[in-house]
């Protein structure tokens, strides 16, 4: 009996779950992917990795001359007269204060016209020019600086020189380099979507504390999909994807953000346009009320 | 140019005869004394018994005089025993001219000196089969004349007989023939045409009397025979050489040069009518052919040829002559084809050629044919050369006809009417007992009429008919062989039958035209009618024997599931939906021809059961094609009459009408239904929502598993199928863990504030712990890994969990859903239907909760809205998990009495895996403190390191340090003792290096009076255990600890045995003395 219970409150559950979805879903579609699955399965390797650089004897001092010694090389992309460059700095230093590492965030604008950003050991931040131009908002400019941030605080750039640190300070700078190589090349596509969507979540979360638009994520992630749209890959091709697919990461933020218990944010349009960051002056009219797209 | 060639030809044949021929000769002489030498040696072996028949060896004639008169004559009897005619056949072969009977009249007494010239000239008289009538007509007795020389000895002896029996007469005859011919080319060179005419008669006329003379004596008349017939030779070549030889033509009338030619070939023909022997009666006959052959072609030659061949093929009539039989028909055969390559096609042939050619051929043909339906081969024991001749004969009539075939569409009516007469003719064989013949005969009838049948095209037959109506014939005739039991041509006629069906389906498939749709389908409605009349025949026939139904040729039986009929059957409905693709309801029409099909199968037709498999083959074809015109619902509604079909199979496989298992039908119509049921599934439900199908496929599997559940305990259709439900069910939930996997972990839907995955994961931990409490019912198919899997939706229930905890929770919290997931499994395994490797389970999720704890909770850089997001929250309530988790795991709050490895059922054999994991289970238990005790400590540690100050992180480990040392003394155990000493080291060092160097003042104070009280109480409490006899009585280890730490002698050295045995104990008692503490 109890046994039948069970059975009838399952099929009724499912009853109702199906009676739901099909009233609430409809018309989705859903082409298989494993990308998701992989990034799943990315988390333990991913656990196991924090776990080797926090048991690696390095510390942020490492991190941070490394990084001064990266950002010594890309001296020339940073024109302090530049308003885009003055702009993003702003925005970025803004961003960053308080970070836990106690890194100064540096930010060099790429003379390249497709949308980019990249973040390197240090708190050394790359954004192209491509990428000004195709986010709308600061909202959307700060969900992607603070993806970048994110993969530095979260010290997935200290992946690729981790070993090469611990070799340098032991005086063996060759085999660490080829141990950080293997790690890469073993490990790393197991888990770089996994550190993707962390770093995602950072950025997300940054936009909350900040008060931005939470939908500012899924939007720069939706017009990174229409850019460049996402071409069905095969299960193999999927896990050596380094980066989620951009359309199922601006569906889960967009999802997100509609959970996201925020009453009233800033989208920054106009600071944007104005190359102001909100920090500098703020627009009244940027500050909205809770509007779903 | 004759002559040339007559020189060529002779100089070839003298080489042969110079070299060659000796060489042949004294082979063959060597084997010869060899083989007597050895059949003497056993006769002489055999005893003073065997001498008569040794006697008899050497000469039947004389010998039947000697033998007893009940000894079996080696005359050729066709009703004697079987002994004797196997000997007989296996001296019957084609070189056998004996067609008489050897007079077998005993004589009682013969005098002693008639027994001694028998034995003196045995070896010159012809033995056993190739004595000609002359010698058997020959008076026993010595007649005057006669050789009566004594015996001659032994080597010469048997050289005489070799070469008077046999190669004399060759040898010689061929230098006749050679030294003729250079005679010849002399007197063309001296003499007149009709001189040298008169020189060759002569020398004919001169070899016939050298002939007629040595005949007389019996060792020669072997030789006489082939002067005989090279006299005849040379006549012929006289008669013919005044035709086409210049030097020799001495008659300038045609007419006249015909009479003497004719009169050439009728002094063969005599030879070969006079001639005992086969050898020289087909030598003749050859030669009158050919010197025909030789001559202009003229419808009046042609006649002749064909008289002759009949003239010798009415030869072969007067004994068993296959060879000579042979002969005739390729002699004809060979004139035959040489007239009509000559004359051209039948078309533009000239009419008496083409009536004489069809005349001769027929009756040669026939002739050859009736030939063996004699008396003489009145005998079921089949004959190589009989046989051999009897094939040879039917190639040749069929060849000879196809000559002078017209194409005329009237030959269709006389093919039948020919294989009707051969067939019933074939029907006389069987009553002679002439079973090879009645066999073959049988089955060139049967050829004959599918060549009739082929000719149809003639009459505007398409192919497709023509293939329908011999596979009629086939059927026709294969029924028929049934009937008269006769096992080869049923055989022949069942596979010919089954080939035919299936170079038509092939064909169907093929040569599909839309126009004559009507026409095709009429075929194959045809085709299925006559399969499964089959069927119904061979039902019928087979209820009384077995052997009389035609699947009996495969070895098949009645209750077989595998019938050709019924296979071809289903193959033919398969068609239909193939030809029907296009009409509207073909697949609403068809179902119900094959459900006509599978009733018709129940109701005692069990063989229909092979036509299930292609017809639903075929309707599958069919609702695929549909699948791609049709919406998704329009295709639902298409699928039902299939749906409905398979369901039939399933129910009516329960009627055990003919005690018959019908296991498979049963089980291969749910598996389809299940594929179809997910299909329709996914179909119908897609396009409202890609999470759909997953959630549906869910629940199939649930009903399918309850399925499976009620039907395996009763006895019906479905219980047939009973496994292949539960496969099915485990398919189902297979279908949702991938479309989980591959499509709802990518969704992002909400349902109100909760994403829809989550819900469908809830309701999916749901479905799996059902599966998991429900194992497949105790059925013997049910063994092995089917019993085994239910095992796994535990796993695969806790998966679904911690999937869901990772994808809905951020990471900062994991660590408390971990520990709870432990704290839940630790309660969980002591229930009594869970299984008891959720112990195991539990310390996993232990493990895993301090792993995040120590290196994750304590110091994420994530930025912080909410107090939620705080993750060093999570990193405490986990720490207090962990202790909960090891306050549970080390005193057994709420344990109860559940054996280990006990499942989820009281069967605890079904819980295998929990059995599996046993060893491991205890190991841990027994090892605990290291499994349980340090991973908390350490996780706490490093919580401490990565979420405090670093100032303040001296004291905090030192408090740790107190907390295990203080547990080391409560619970008895050095180890514990020994790791917060050494940690104590490390703090202490800290506080040197570390705080005095790093820290400001005030934190330094701070430090140091920390770490200075701390240890004083360190101090005190181990002193208040050490006094306290209540704790060191009661604990061996302990107190040999602390004998040692202080010096007492009064505690009892023990030996390394007994030593680790107190250790052992140590755990239990001091568990125990806690808990009575406690």
């Amino acid at each position: 009996m109890k046994r039948f219970l069970f059975l009838a409150l399952l099929m009724f559950g499912g009853a109702v779950l199906i009676t739901w979805i099909a009233f609430s879903d409809t018309g989705s579609k859903l082409p298989p992917t494993a990308a998701p699955l992989f990034e799943l399965l990315g988390k333990p390797l991913k656990t196991a990795d924090v776990v080797l650089t926090r048991a690696v004897l390095i510390d942020d001092l490492d991190e941070k001359k490394l990084g001064d010694a990266i950002a010594l090389r890309y001296e020339s992309y940073r024109d302090e007269k530049d308003p885009d460059w003055k702009y993003l700095q702003n925005l970025v230093s803004h961003l960053s204060e308080n970070n836990k590492k106690g890194f100064e965030y540096r930010v060099f604008l790429l003379p390249d016209s497709f949308p980019n950003a990249a973040a390197a050991p240090g708190g050394v931040l790359f954004v192209s020019r491509g990428m000004l131009d195709l986010v709308e908002s600061e909202s959307e400019l700060v969900a992607v600086l603070g993806h970048e941030i994110g993969h530095v605080e979260l010290s997935h750039c200290m992946d690729m020189v981790r070993f090469e640190l611990l070799a340098r300070k032991m005086g063996a700078t060759p085999l660490g380099e080829l141990a950080d190589l293997a790690v890469h090349i073993i490990l790393s596509p197991s888990f770089s979507k996994t550190q993707e969507a962390d770093a995602d979540a950072y950025g997300f979360r940054m936009l909350l504390v900040q008060r931005y638009n939470p939908f500012g994520m899924a939007n720069s992630f939706q017009k990174l999909a229409d850019l460049v749209p996402d071409a069905s890959r095969s299960p193999i091709e999927e896990y050596f994807m380094s980066h989620p697919y951009s359309h199922l990461r601006a569906e889960k933020y967009r999802s997100e953000a509609k959970q996201a218990e925020v009453d009233e944010y800033y989208i920054g349009e106009a600071n944007l346009r104005l190359r102001q960051s909100r920090h500098e002056k703020e627009f009244p009219g940027e500050w909205s009320h809770r509007r779903d797209p | 140019m004759l002559e040339l060639i007559a020189i060529f030809f002779g100089t070839i044949l003298l080489l042969a005869v110079l070299f060659g021929l000796p060489l042949f000769v004294v082979v063959k002489l060597i084997s010869l004394s060899r083989r007597v030498n050895e059949l003497e040696r056993k006769i002489q072996g055999m005893g003073p018994d065997a001498a008569p028949y040794y006697r008899q060896f050497l000469s039947p004639s004389v010998a039947e005089q000697t033998l007893p008169p009940k000894s079996p004559s080696p005359a050729w009897n066709p009703t004697g025993p079987a002994s004797d005619r196997t000997a007989q056949t296996r001296q019957e072969d084609w070189r056998s001219d004996s067609p008489v009977t050897v007079p077998s009249s005993p004589s009682a007494e013969r005098p002693p000196a008639f027994k001694d010239s028998v034995a003196a000239s045995r070896s010159s008289i012809p033995s056993g089969p190739q004595a000609s009538p002359e010698d058997r007509k020959a008076p026993q007795t010595p007649r005057a004349g006669e050789d009566r020389s004594p015996a001659l000895p032994g080597p010469w002896k048997k050289l005489e007989e070799a070469l008077a029996a046999n190669w004399t007469g060759i040898l010689g005859t061929a230098i006749l023939v050679v030294g003729a011919g250079f005679l010849g080319i002399y007197a063309a060179l001296m003499m007149g045409a009709f001189a040298r005419f008169l020189m060759i008669l002569g020398l004919a006329g001169s070899v016939f009397a050298v002939s007629q003379m040595i005949g007389r004596k019996a060792h020669w008349k072997e030789l006489s025979y082939w002067l005989r017939s090279g006299g005849g030779a040379i006549l012929l070549l006289a008669c013919v050489g005044t035709a086409v030889v210049p030097a020799l033509q001495w008659i300038k009338d045609e007419k006249l040069l015909l009479v003497l030619i004719l009169a050439g070939v009728a002094v063969n023909l005599g030879i070969a009518w006079f001639s005992s022997a086969q050898t020289f009666a087909s030598i003749h006959t050859s030669l009158s052919v050919l010197a025909l052959l030789i001559l202009p072609r003229s419808a009046l030659l042609f006649a002749i040829i064909g008289g002759i061949g009949i003239f010798s093929t009415y030869l072969s009539y007067r004994a068993k002559w296959e060879f000579h039989l042979l002969q005739s028909v390729f002699a004809f055969f060979i004139a035959n084809a040489m007239y009509a390559l000559h004359f051209g096609p039948a078309t533009e042939m000239p009419v008496p050629v083409r009536i004489i050619g069809i005349a001769a051929t027929g009756l040669i043909g026939a002739l050859a044919l009736l030939l063996h339906y004699r008396k003489p081969y009145h005998d079921q024991v089949f004959e190589r050369w009989p046989f051999l001749s009897h094939m040879a004969s039917w190639a040749t009539l069929a060849v000879g006809f196809a000559l002078y075939s017209t194409q005329s569409k009237y030959n269709t009516p006389i093919l039948f009417l020919a294989a009707t007469l051969v067939y019933f003719h074939a029907r006389r064989a069987r009553k002679q007992s002439i079973g090879w013949l009645y066999r073959t005969d049988s089955i060139m009838s049967l050829f004959i009429a599918l060549l009739a049948a082929m000719t149809l095209g003639r009459w505007g037959w398409d192919m497709l008919g023509l293939l329908v109506l011999c596979s009629g014939l086939l059927m026709a005739f294969s029924v028929a062989a049934n009937e008269e039991k006769e096992r080869f041509l049923k055989t022949v006629g069942s596979v010919l039958l089954h080939l035919s069906w299936l170079i038509l389906s092939l064909a169907f498939a093929v040569l599909l035209d839309q126009e004559k749709l009507y026409y095709q389908v009429s075929l194959l409605l045809l085709l299925l009618v006559e399969a499964v009349l089959l069927v119904v025949y061979n039902r019928l026939r087979s209820a009384s024997d077995e052997e009389l139904s035609l699947n009996s040729v495969y070895g098949l039986k009645m209750q077989s599931a595998l019938c050709p009929a019924g296979f071809f059957a289903g193959v033919f409905v398969g068609l239909l939906a193939y030809y029907f693709r296009h009409q509207t309801y073909a697949e609403y029409a068809l179902p119900l021809l094959a459900l006509g099909l599978l009733a018709l199968r129940h109701r005692g037709f069990p063989a229909l059961v092979s036509a299930y498999g292609p017809a639903l083959i075929g309707l599958h074809f069919l609702i695929a094609l549909r699948y791609h015109s049709l919406d998704p619902w329009p295709f639902f509604i298409s699928d039902l009459p299939l749906l409905l079909l398979l369901l039939a199979g399933i129910l009516l496989s329960g009627f055990d009408d003919l005690k018959s298992r019908m296991i498979w039908q049963a089980r291969i119509a749910t598996g389809l239904l299940s594929l179809h049921v997910a299909f329709l599934s996914y179909t119908v439900s897609e396009p409202y929502s890609g999470l759909l199908p997953g959630v549906i496929w869910l629940l199939l599997s649930l009903i399918f598993l309850e399925i499976h559940r009620l039907t395996a305990v009763r006895r019906s259709g479905m219980s047939l199928a009973a496994p292949v439900w539960f496969i099915a069910g485990l398919g189902f939930a297979a279908l949702f863990l991938i479309a989980h996997f591959f499509v709802h972990l990518q969704s992002e839907t909400l349902l109100g504030t909760v994403r829809a995955r989550l819900l469908i994961q809830i309701l999916a931990t749901g479905a799996f712990l059902y599966w998991a409490l429900s194992n497949p019912a105790p059925q013997k198919y049910d063994k092995g890994i089917l019993r085994r899997i239910p095992s796994f939706f535990w796993e695969m229930a806790l998966l679904l969990i911690s999937v869901a905890a990772s994808l809905e929770l951020g990471s900062g919290w994991l660590p408390v859903v971990w520990i709870l997931l432990a704290l839940g499994l630790r309660f969980a395994s002591q229930l009594s239907f869970l299984p008891g490797r959720f112990d195991l389970y539990a310390i996993f999720y232990f493990w895993v909760a301090a792993l995040h704890t120590g290196f994750l909770s304590g110091a994420s850089p994530m930025p912080e809205s909410h107090w939620a997001d705080r993750v060093w929250i999570a990193g405490l309530i986990s720490i207090a998990g962990q202790i909960a988790f090891l306050l549970l795991q080390y005193f057994r709050w709420f344990e109860g009495h559940k054996s280990s490895g006990e499942g989820a059922t009281s069967n605890s054999a079904l819980d295998w895996l929990s059995q599996w994991m046993e060893p491991l289970k205890n190991k841990l238990e027994i090892h605990k403190d290291g499994s349980i005790f340090y991973p908390l400590f350490f996780s706490v540690a490093l919580f401490l390191y990565w979420s405090f100050d670093h100032s303040l992180l001296t004291i905090l480990w030192m408090l740790e340090v107190l907390v295990v040392f203080s547990i080391g003394l409560k619970l008895g155990r050095n180890h514990f003792r020994y790791t917060a000493q050494g940690a104590l080291i490390l703090c202490v060092g800290r506080l040197i290096l570390y705080d005095m160097s790093q820290s400001s003042i005030v934190m330094r104070a701070i430090a140091f009076l920390g770490v200075g009280a701390i240890m004083i109480l360190m101090n005190a409490i181990y002193h208040r255990f050490r006094a306290d006899p209540s704790h060191t009585g009661e604990n061996p280890e302990m107190q040999s600890s602390l004998e040692s730490s202080t010096g007492d002698s009064r505690l009892r050295p023990a030996s390394g045995g007994a030593r680790q045995e107190l250790t052992d104990q140590a755990g239990e008692s001091g568990e125990k003395t806690i808990g009575t503490d406690t």
